[in-house]
């Protein structure tokens, strides 16, 4: 009698547990602020990568800035806004999706762009349909350049500067210019 | 036809033969072959087998108990760099010649490098957005000890054997290397950890001969101002907290394999230590009267002048481009002395009709000025033989 009793109020109870982790699990986590926010200018260059050493997840405002000075050799944008709209015109990030300046940016979104930066055709999936999360990541894991990872997943602030690093490396060993 | 032929035959083999033996002179090591020595001699103990390559010494070791903190000096820059002296220092932009201490940190943005020369020993290129501290540097006795640490990013580490003992280790946030007398890049990131690649030798060698190559200017431009009250504080550490570069020095058993193989050696690549010996010890030959001089003995003459000349003007460049302040007075004799041999050769060039004798004491006494070298008899006689060639031919 007892038992039975402990089991009707066991059950519901789990079902809400899992309810929740599911839930949050969907979710994006969201930090206070980006480090970008503070250490915008291309001056402050060197205090962004110090203070995004830090960060436990990089957002997608730090992730634009950090791939924008990659492409171009600096950011000028001042915005978050800006920095989504020229992303956009990249085709970094689909035009409908808007992604929260402080939501953890997501990998694939970062694997598109460094699928543009270092002119991956990829295979006949990409070629067929252009470049996409999902095979821009697997493109990054194959080149060696990303370890085992899926599109949704995001990145530490120490992972995305090694992520950004090892493009540059292949940069340059695809322009001659790589270390001998 | 033909004598003038065999003329400029022997011509060559003088050209190689003079070569050859300023070259075994300049290192004092006896790098022609010894004369053959007919004297019973008892057979010496064999040598102990020698492990690994044979190590010049090139840096001094402190007596034992003794403890010295050396320096690291920024030899190159690229891009955005900075450097703090210490964890709570404010950050300072990066430029050729700052001096760091141990304690120091560095970073650098994407597309950026730093070089330094670390200690007495050691050649770090830190790479791109990389986070580098240089905890510890200082030679104990005849031990070189250095710590690096990589936060992230790629550093290459080039350590040098200077005749010491390398207690060289690069630390990461999950593993510690050691370096012994080698190099290799290390890379520590937080999607795969550390990795090993090899060293970007030859970048780094690019950047030690430009940076020496910028010391030379700086002599020949005239602004190598350094005063006792106020030192010019890269001068003041080069030498002494931190050594040069020694890219392009080569070994005496590279060096003895370029002789045998081409006959030709581009001078500047000798020893320091050998030139300066050299410097010391070389004093013009004494001028002869004049009396009639034949064309070959005037070539001879000229090509003694020549050979000279060259070789001193190439280890100009060198004592320039490698010795600190304390060498500045060596140097200025140095030039002095080259002027001296300029004037010897331009003199000679007057003499028309020298007798081969005048040339011959002129040659002897040539070598003997290096009468502690082992070569001094090899020199007379190879000499005295080519040029009684030479009057034979002629006369």
């Amino acid at each position: 009698m007892r038992g039975s009793a402990m089991r009707s109020s066991v059950v519901p109870l789990a079902i809400l547990l899992l309810a929740s982790a599911g839930m949050t699990g969907c979710a994006r986590t969201v930090l206070d602020s980006s480090a970008v926010d503070e250490w915008s200018g291309d001056e402050a260059e060197l205090e962004y990568w110090e203070h995004l050493e830090s960060q436990r997840v990089v957002t997608n405002h730090d992730a634009l800035h950090g791939l924008l000075m990659l492409a171009d050799g600096a950011d000028s944008h001042e915005t978050y806004e800006q920095r989504l709209a020229d992303a956009r015109e990249r085709a970094w990030i689909a035009g409908d999706a808007a992604p929260g300046a402080n939501e953890s940016a997501a990998i694939g979104m970062m694997a598109v762009a460094a699928c543009d930066v270092l002119s991956v055709k990829g295979g006949l999936t990409m070629r067929l349909f252009g470049p996409s999360p999902r095979y821009c990541t697997r493109e990054l894991i194959f080149m060696d350049i990303l370890p085992q990872r899926t599109e949704h997943q995001s990145l530490s602030g120490l992972e995305f500067i090694d992520l950004v690093g090892r493009i540059e490396d292949r940069l340059a060993e695809e322009s001659g210019s790589g270390k001998e | 036809m033909k004598g003038k032929q065999t003329r400029w035959a022997g011509l060559s083999v003088v050209v190689s033969a003079a070569s050859l033996i300023l070259c075994g002179v300049a290192n004092g090591q006896g790098h022609l072959p010894a004369k053959p020595d007919h004297k019973e001699t008892t057979p010496a103990e064999p040598a102990p087998e020698q492990v690994g390559p044979r190590v010049p010494r090139l840096v001094e070791a402190l007596p034992d108990g003794q403890t010295k903190r050396l320096q690291a000096l920024v030899i190159d820059v690229q891009g955005r760099a900075q450097w703090r002296p210490s964890d709570k220092a404010p950050w300072k932009n990066a430029k050729v010649n700052d001096l760091l201490d141990p304690g120091a940190g560095i970073r650098t943005g994407l597309r950026s490098s730093i070089t330094m020369r670390v200690g007495k020993n050691a050649t770090i290129l830190v790479g791109r957005s990389t986070r580098l501290d240089l905890p510890q540097i200082l030679q104990e006795g005849a031990v070189l000890r250095t710590r690096a640490a990589v936060r992230r990013g790629r550093a290459d580490f080039k350590v040098d054997l200077v005749g010491l003992t390398n207690d060289f280790a690069v630390l990461t946030p999950t593993t510690t290397l050691a370096v012994r007398g080698t190099g290799f890049a290390v890379k520590w990131g937080g999607l795969e950890g550390v990795e090993i690649e090899a060293l970007a030798s030859n970048v780094i060698h690019a950047i030690e001969v430009q940076y020496l190559l910028t010391r030379l200017r700086y002599y020949l431009s005239g602004q190598a101002v350094s005063r006792e009250g106020r030192p010019d504080p890269v001068e003041a550490a080069l030498g002494k907290t931190v050594s040069r570069p020694i890219s392009g020095a080569l070994s005496e058993t590279e060096l003895l394999a370029e002789l045998q193989s081409e006959r030709a050696v581009d001078y500047s690549r000798i020893g320091l230590e050998s030139t300066v010996a050299l410097v010391s010890s070389f004093e013009p030959p004494p001028m002869d009267e004049p009396n009639g001089m034949p064309p070959e003995g005037f070539l001879l003459a000229m090509l003694v002048c020549d050979n000279l000349h060259e070789f001193f003007f190439a280890y100009q460049n060198v004592l320039d481009s490698e010795l600190g302040f304390d060498s500045l007075i060596q140097v200025f004799l140095f030039s002095q002395l080259v002027d001296e041999i300029q004037a010897f050769c331009e003199q000679l060039e007057q003499f028309d009709g020298n007798p081969f004798q005048n040339i011959l004491n002129q040659v002897t006494a040539f070598c003997h000025t290096y009468s502690s070298s082992p070569e001094v008899e090899l020199c007379i006689s190879l000499f005295h033989d080519l040029v009684q060639g030479f009057a034979d031919d002629d006369l």
